[in-house]
């Protein structure tokens, strides 16, 4: 009935989707959770706002070049969220750069939400939320010009990056701005790591959501992530002991060959 | 400001600069360092030599212009050395410069095999809209994937090649050339997982360490990476072209950066000592 | 029910493209097929949504002659160029549409590429310091495989590249494994957060 090859990914997923379900019930029940480990890339968010009010410059955001089928980009609206409740709060200007035009008409309703949630829906700058172009590097360029000519204090990179990485992170640099990037890109979190202040990794930005609004139900369906990864770690750890002691008799990956 | 101070804040247009020069200098003058063959190179040239003649293979150009030096000298290598065993290929892919690039390798590597014709030993459909979708659908019906037309709008039912590749079931391997998203992991899902046809993959030296554990996992049966082993290929191939001679540069490049990642590091060390800060 | 409605017609279309992953149920195909079509539709329209918001903001930028205007001029003609041409000509496979294409987009993809070279060395010359024990082994293993990914290194030492293949084969190789995984459980989670309705960002942010 299930699909070949997919038999053992079915029900480990259905597996880890019920635990997060369950722990998302127990928190909505009022049950303790964990607290989450200090991420020192989101709580640099508030202060790297902070910065640009001080010095009077602006915020600049990119969502990322991925569509909206990729999961970083949806996590990249959360603390999109987040980022304009603060510039609204603080009357800090807000640049958001948009390559996919998907996801732009979602971005700028975002800011004008949280404008309008802070009581400043007259603040809200349409313009401030852009389109640039669908082409990867026609979206780098006018980023970098953006950046060169509005001077943003503070770039905040959340979302699905590429090649373009690090030309953002460079010309960041360059301007003077403190650099927020998160990415679940293996092959770019080197680059963000090397150039940027702080440098959410893979799972980290989408912890973002809980780790930021501090609700207890998003913090306990981390909790099933986690759960998840400790069922990976001794999967692995026991696919290793059989794949060196008993090749040919490797169950465990002949089960999730299924 | 000392010399070890300075030592740590060399202006970027002096190292913009030099690295101009290195380059430029090197690709004007390659001093044609020898070059060995990679496990992972020589795995995939292996899969390719073991098809029998006449196999059609499918080439998923998935790459823009930024991979072009990297990619095409692989494109064209893995097209000489198919059209030695008579193989035949059908390019295209899931991003929107690929009937170009399909193009550029093609307008290259032809002139070397003059008896191969378009449209009966190489037909290029180009770029198809869809993304991973397009796969979905290569998988049971490739012409109406491909809207029935290649690059050039000739109808498909007019290309004598295409009358036999009718999805990837009749396709004997797949050659991809990747550099970013979608990328092989979705060829991987679609196609390589459910029926089983052997992928290798080309793609820029920024995704190796990514592609790596597939290839491991044999999910993969060959990686040629970066420029390096773009220029790999063409050893094995024996034709020489713009991967082996760009390897000189990126060889002078490295040692370019390296350079300086020394000097900042000396400038820090006894400037740390000096002052006992850490900057 | 302007929050409750796309949140239920996220889930139950949600729902459909996992239940045709996993079962391939005929009748879930086809509708699945549909729903494929119907999104490469609403993204080709969403594209001419970015098309009206970047014409707007240059058109301002030229009327109000704003720093860089000229620019703005050349974005525009450049814009109408290709939409003109490209709606005259027969098909995007057209020789003539092709040199405009391959003269102009191609080129310049190419250079904006081509930067990276001059930012990755002036990134590494900043960010690789030995200020900590981790760093120098960075700094370490960096210097190893630039090296052993060149010709130069095999002439420096024949150690190079072996160093190199087992740097990239198995402390690369398992930290992007467990990243990936990470980062794949994570995507999962969010996915499904967004299919029940918890996070609810891309309905506008407001929880």
């Amino acid at each position: 009935m299930i699909a070949k090859g997919l038999v053992s990914a079915f029900w480990l997923e259905l597996v880890y989707c019920a635990a997060i379900l369950v722990l998302i019930s127990r928190s909505r029940k009022g049950l303790k959770v964990p607290t989450v480990y200090k991420v020192p890339g989101l709580d640099a968010m508030d202060e790297a706002i902070g910065r640009s009010t001080e010095m009077g410059r602006p915020v600049f955001y990119s969502p990322g070049i991925g569509d909206l089928q990729n999961a970083q980009t949806l996590a990249s609206f959360t603390t999109l969220g987040y980022v304009a409740r603060q510039c609204a709060k603080y009357d800090t200007g807000l640049i958001v750069a948009n390559r996919i035009s998907v996801v732009y008409p979602i971005t700028e309703e975002i800011v004008k939400q949280a404008y309008a949630t802070e009581g400043k829906p007259d603040s809200f700058v349409p313009d401030n939320v852009r389109f640039f172009s669908e082409d990867q590097f026609a979206y780098a360029a006018a980023c970098v010009g953006v950046m060169h000519r509005e001077h943003p204090a503070a770039s905040i990179l959340i979302g699905g990056f590429w090649a373009e990485s690090l030309i953002f992170a460079e010309v960041g640099s360059q301007v003077g701005a403190i650099q927020i990037a998160g990415t679940a890109n293996t092959h770019q979190i080197p680059f963000f790591v090397a150039a940027c202040d702080y440098c959410l990794m893979g799972e980290e930005i989408y912890a973002a959501g809980a780790y930021l609004s501090k609700d207890p139900v998003l913090l306990g369906a981390l909790i099933g992530q986690d759960w998840g990864k400790m069922v990976s770690v001794a999967m692995i750890v026991v696919g290793a002991i059989l794949a060196t002691v008993s090749p040919k008799a490797n169950w465990l990956l002949t089960m999730l060959k299924q | 400001m000392g010399f070890w101070e300075k030592a740590q804040q060399v202006d970027r247009r002096i190292i913009y600069t030099l690295m101009i020069i290195t380059l430029a200098v090197a690709m004007i003058k390659p001093v044609g360092l020898a070059i060995s063959v990679n496990k992972e190179t020589q795995m995939a040239y292996d899969a390719i030599e073991k098809l029998p003649a006449g196999s059609i293979v499918w080439l998923g150009c998935d790459f823009s212009a930024g991979g072009m030096p990297e990619l095409i000298p692989t494109l064209q290598s893995v097209m000489i050395q198919g059209f030695r065993k008579n193989l035949r290929f059908v390019a295209g892919g899931m991003w929107n410069m690929a009937g170009n690039m399909a193009e550029v390798a093609w307008t290259a590597v032809q002139p070397m095999f003059p008896g191969k014709k378009y449209g009966v030993d190489f037909v290029n459909v180009g770029y198809k809209a869809g993304g991973n979708v397009l796969l979905e659908k290569m998988v049971s019906d490739a012409h109406t994937a491909f809207v029935g037309v290649d690059h050039y709008g000739k109808p498909l039912k007019d290309l004598p090649l295409m009358n036999e590749f009718k999805s990837f079931k009749d396709i004997k391997f797949i050659f991809g050339f990747f550099t970013g998203t979608p990328g092989e992991r979705d060829y991987i899902k679609f196609v390589g997982g459910p029926l089983g046809v052997p992928i290798a993959s080309s793609c820029v030296a920024v995704s190796v360490p990514e592609t790596m554990p597939f290839v491991q996992s044999g999910q993969l049966v060959g990686l040629v990476g970066g420029m390096r082993g773009a220029a790999e290929y063409e050893v094995l191939v024996k034709v020489p072209g713009r991967a082996t001679a760009g390897m000189d540069a990126q060889a002078f490049a490295h040692l370019l950066i390296i350079a300086f990642i020394v000097i900042g590091n000396l400038g820090y060390v006894f400037t740390k000592g000096k002052s006992g800060k850490t900057t | 029910m302007r929050k409750e409605g796309p949140v239920a017609v996220g889930f139950i279309v949600g729902l459909v493209v996992i239940i045709v992953t996993y079962f391939s149920a005929k009748p879930l195909v086809a509708i699945k097929g549909e729903l494929d079509q119907w999104y490469l539709i609403a993204t080709a329209f969403a594209v001419a949504v970015g098309l009206v918001n970047l014409v707007q903001i240059h058109m301002r930028k030229i009327q109000h002659k704003r720093e860089g205007w000229g620019y703005s001029i050349v974005l525009i003609a450049g814009i109408a160029g290709f939409l003109l041409f490209g709606l005259t000509v027969s098909s995007a496979g057209d020789p003539k549409f092709q040199w405009m294409y391959n003269t102009t987009i191609v080129p310049m993809n190419a250079t904006m590429y081509s930067i990276l070279v001059f930012y990755i060395a002036s990134a590494a010359y900043r960010a690789f310091r030995i200020r900590t024990g981790e760093a120098a082994v960075l700094l370490v293993a960096a210097v190893i495989v630039m090296l052993g990914r060149v010709t130069i290194g095999e002439m420096i030492s024949p150690m190079l590249p072996k160093w190199t293949s087992w740097i990239m084969n198995v402390p690369n190789t398992a930290g992007m494994r467990a990243i990936t995984i990470g980062a794949t459980l994570g995507g999962i989670s969010q996915a499904l957060r967004v299919l029940i309705g918890i996070e609810r960002g891309h309905l506008g942010g407001v929880e």
